[in-house]
């Protein structure tokens, strides 16, 4: 199955804008997450200066925050995007 | 008097007497400048009742001990009165070379009263004073008009003036400065055009007084390096805030067509990055090394200054999805002196209003040109504009049918560009602002979606809404100084009672500075309460009623909205907090506690007619 990532913010210039994954089975976002951290040289299990987990970056699914969802425990299914948002700047 | 001038300018219009009064070390350690000088000097002088567009309001231009000084983003300058579109307190602030000229002159603020009998605009040059006719500056929009001052002043002036919109009484119009840089949402430019002023020119070669000049003068290289060494400072320096735009579009919170979505469909060609491939230059306020404002050319290849709130509301919230076309419709309210905020509301509610029929218009949603035109009827107070120039609060009374369940505004103030169909401390945070719905409080949503909390409306909300409200609501527009060095980029607060202390020479901690806040925001409440009275109601702290009764109808959060009994909690919870009743007002402790003995007497009395 497909799993697109996309990044925006600051961080995307660091680990990049968009990836496409190609993925047999099962996988998690946690999972998803790991692989990209793992892509773009980052330490283990962060994303550039943010520790994957920790509630300060949300991850939305199709649109949905995985708050309403499994958390980084949700499932993800063929052609779902995954959206990592950085806290934004503007107010 | 060591980093404050010490020193008021007075101007009453119709008398045209100048006073300059010296304030008391007391007055200015208790309430520091800015939005704290305003809130007392209005509580004190301002007779309740006052009609705001009458020659009694108050007119103000303040400054803060931070002002003009050369430390990061000192720049600013807060504009304050009673407001014409809410009936309450109202204030705003705008980064342009007026501020730091007037710590020049030798004041810390313009108070002005009174009407003049014919047209008129005010020269300031340090101690000389004149009130000039300007018969041939009304009319002209706010650009022609700084351009003819400053051809006759000097190109380093400051210069404050209106559009036709602030001489014609709309009552979202603002004062600009500098051809954009704009301040007074509520109604301020009203105010101003109320009392027949042009214009203010501004033109000051003193320096205030200093504890500790080279101590500050270090202090300030150190913060300017300190910011431009911050990871994301690059980032900024692109997009400033209207990176936002495509966050707002991922997270459900872009305003759409009047508030009723989250998402607009053409996000992607009003957004920053569409932006960056046309920006031609960058402007800024003085002593700012992080300049944000955004240029780019319009439909007609003019220069408009661009940042997420007017994109939004100029963009998406009307249904336009060209950004060059909201460059256009910007550059319009900017020389015409119009909020870009509530301008974008207005014109999102008549579109509205139109296409469900309950006005005879043939306005739509992304309807530029219809746009265009309703821009300039509003600030001409003509046409569908004397109805939409009024403000969606009092059009939709006017229009009744229903259509206040759509008119977006707190207080009758027009939200800024924030959904908040699902985000219930962002709506705590623009149903308490003490303006009216404005984010520059309180702007919790970027915490609240990262977070993981959207859902939730638990006693964390309320804490961070008091958290931002004292930080940013308090501290920095006491002090006058820009927001952004600490949201955007993590300068730290504690940079700032440093630069008091060596401007000043008097030390505040944080805490002092939060508990100057709370006084600050105890004083506005009210004061609000006041100018109310019997009509006050807790109901005036809550968010617009579209967010709870109309879901959200496209995208990943179809179905959503907020619930208004768990809102009653939230916002109870608030007061608690603040040590307000259950109505929203300071209790007594709470006004003893932080200084307000005196004040308090006269809020008993006052309470004796609010149920
Ligand atoms: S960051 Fe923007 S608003 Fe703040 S002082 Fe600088 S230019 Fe002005």
């Amino acid at each position: 199955m497909r799993i697109r990532v996309r990044i925006f913010g600051e961080i995307s210039e660091e680990i990049g804008k968009n990836y496409d994954f190609e993925i047999h089975g099962k996988i998690t976002v946690l999972e998803v997450l790991e692989k990209v951290s793992s892509i773009s040289g980052q330490k283990r299990g962060y994303l550039g200066n943010y520790k994957i987990g920790e509630k300060d970056i949300g991850y939305l699914v199709n649109g949905k925050n995985i708050e309403f969802l499994d958390g980084l425990a949700t499932i993800l299914h063929d052609d779902n995007e995954l959206v990592i948002l950085q806290p934004t700047t503007g107010g | 008097m060591k980093g404050w001038n010490g020193c008021f300018l007075r101007i009453d219009l119709s008398n045209k007497k100048v006073i300059k009064q010296n304030y008391s070390e007391e007055f200015a350690h208790k309430w520091l400048g800015g939005r704290g000088f305003a809130i007392k000097l209005l509580w004190d002088e301002l007779t309740p009742g006052t009609d705001p567009l009458g020659p009694d309001n108050m007119l103000m231009f303040l400054t803060g001990p931070y002002s003009g000084l050369v430390i990061p983003n000192s720049g600013k300058l807060v504009v304050a009165a009673k407001s014409p579109i809410t009936g309450g307190y109202g204030d705003g602030n705008l980064g342009s070379m007026a501020g730091p000229n007037l710590r020049k002159a030798g004041y810390d603020a313009i108070i002005i009263t009174g009407k003049l009998d014919k047209p008129s605009y005010i020269l300031i040059e340090n101690e000389k004073v004149e009130i000039i006719l300007a018969n041939e500056l009304w009319g002209l929009d706010c650009y022609e008009t700084e351009k003819i001052l400053k051809k006759s002043h000097g190109v380093s002036t400051g210069v404050l003036s209106i559009g036709q919109s602030g001489e014609n009484l709309t009552r979202f119009a603002t004062i600009i400065s500098q051809e954009g840089r704009a301040g007074g949402r509520p109604g301020m430019g009203a105010v101003m055009g109320s009392k027949k002023l042009k214009a203010i020119v501004i033109h000051g070669t003193k320096e205030p007084l200093l504890a500790d000049k080279e101590a500050l003068l270090k202090l300030g290289k150190e913060g300017f390096d300190s910011i431009q060494k911050r990871d994301n400072y690059n980032f900024w320096k692109k997009q400033g805030t209207m990176a936002t735009v495509e966050w707002c579009q991922n997270a459900s919170t872009l305003p759409t067509r009047n508030f009723s979505e989250g998402i607009f469909e053409c996000s992607k060609e009003i957004d920053g990055n569409t932006m960056e491939k046309q920006t031609i230059k960058q402007r800024g306020c003085p002593n700012c090394n992080m300049i944000c404002g955004n240029i780019i050319l319009d439909t007609n290849g003019e220069e408009s200054e661009l940042d997420y709130e007017n994109v939004v509301m100029l963009g998406s919230n009307i249904g336009v999805g060209d950004l060059k076309k909201v460059a256009t419709l910007n550059r319009i309210c900017d020389m015409l002196g119009l909020d870009t905020i509530s301008a974008g509301s207005s014109i999102g509610f008549a579109m509205e209003c139109s296409e469900k029929k309950l006005i005879d218009s043939d306005l739509y949603f992304g309807d530029f040109m219809g746009a265009q035109r309703l821009l300039r009827e509003m600030a001409e107070m003509k046409g569908e504009g004397a109805l939409f120039g009024l403000g969606v609060k009092a059009a939709s009374e006017k229009i009744g049918k229903g259509s206040s369940d759509f008119a977006i505004h707190v207080k009758g103030l027009e939200c800024s560009a924030y959904d908040c169909h699902l985000c219930p401390g962002m709506a705590l945070s623009f149903g308490t602002s003490p303006i009216g719905a404005h984010h520059k409080d309180a702007w919790v949503i970027s915490w609240e979606i990262s977070s993981g909390t959207r859902e939730e409306y638990g006693p964390s909300k309320a804490d961070k809404v008091i958290e931002f409200q004292r930080i940013r609501g308090g501290m920095y527009e006491s002090l006058v100084a820009c927001r952004f060095p600490w949201i955007e980029l993590g300068f730290e607060n504690e940079w700032f009672p440093k630069y008091i202390e060596a401007a000043t020479g008097v030390k505040y901690s944080l805490d002092d500075m939060w508990i100057l806040g709370d006084r600050i925001y105890a004083l506005i409440r009210a004061f609000w309460v006041r100018e109310y009275g019997g009509k006050w109601d807790r109901k005036m702290d809550y968010p617009p009623i579209r967010w709870f009764k109309e879901p959200l109808k496209k995208g990943p959060l179809t179905g959503k909205h907020l619930d208004l009994s768990k809102y009653d909690l939230l916002l109870e919870e608030y007061y608690k907090k603040r040590g307000w009743n259950n109505l929203g007002i300071p209790t007594n402790d709470t006004m003893k506690k932080l200084g307000l003995e005196k004040e308090s007497i006269e809020l008993n009395k006052i309470l004796e007619n609010v149920k």
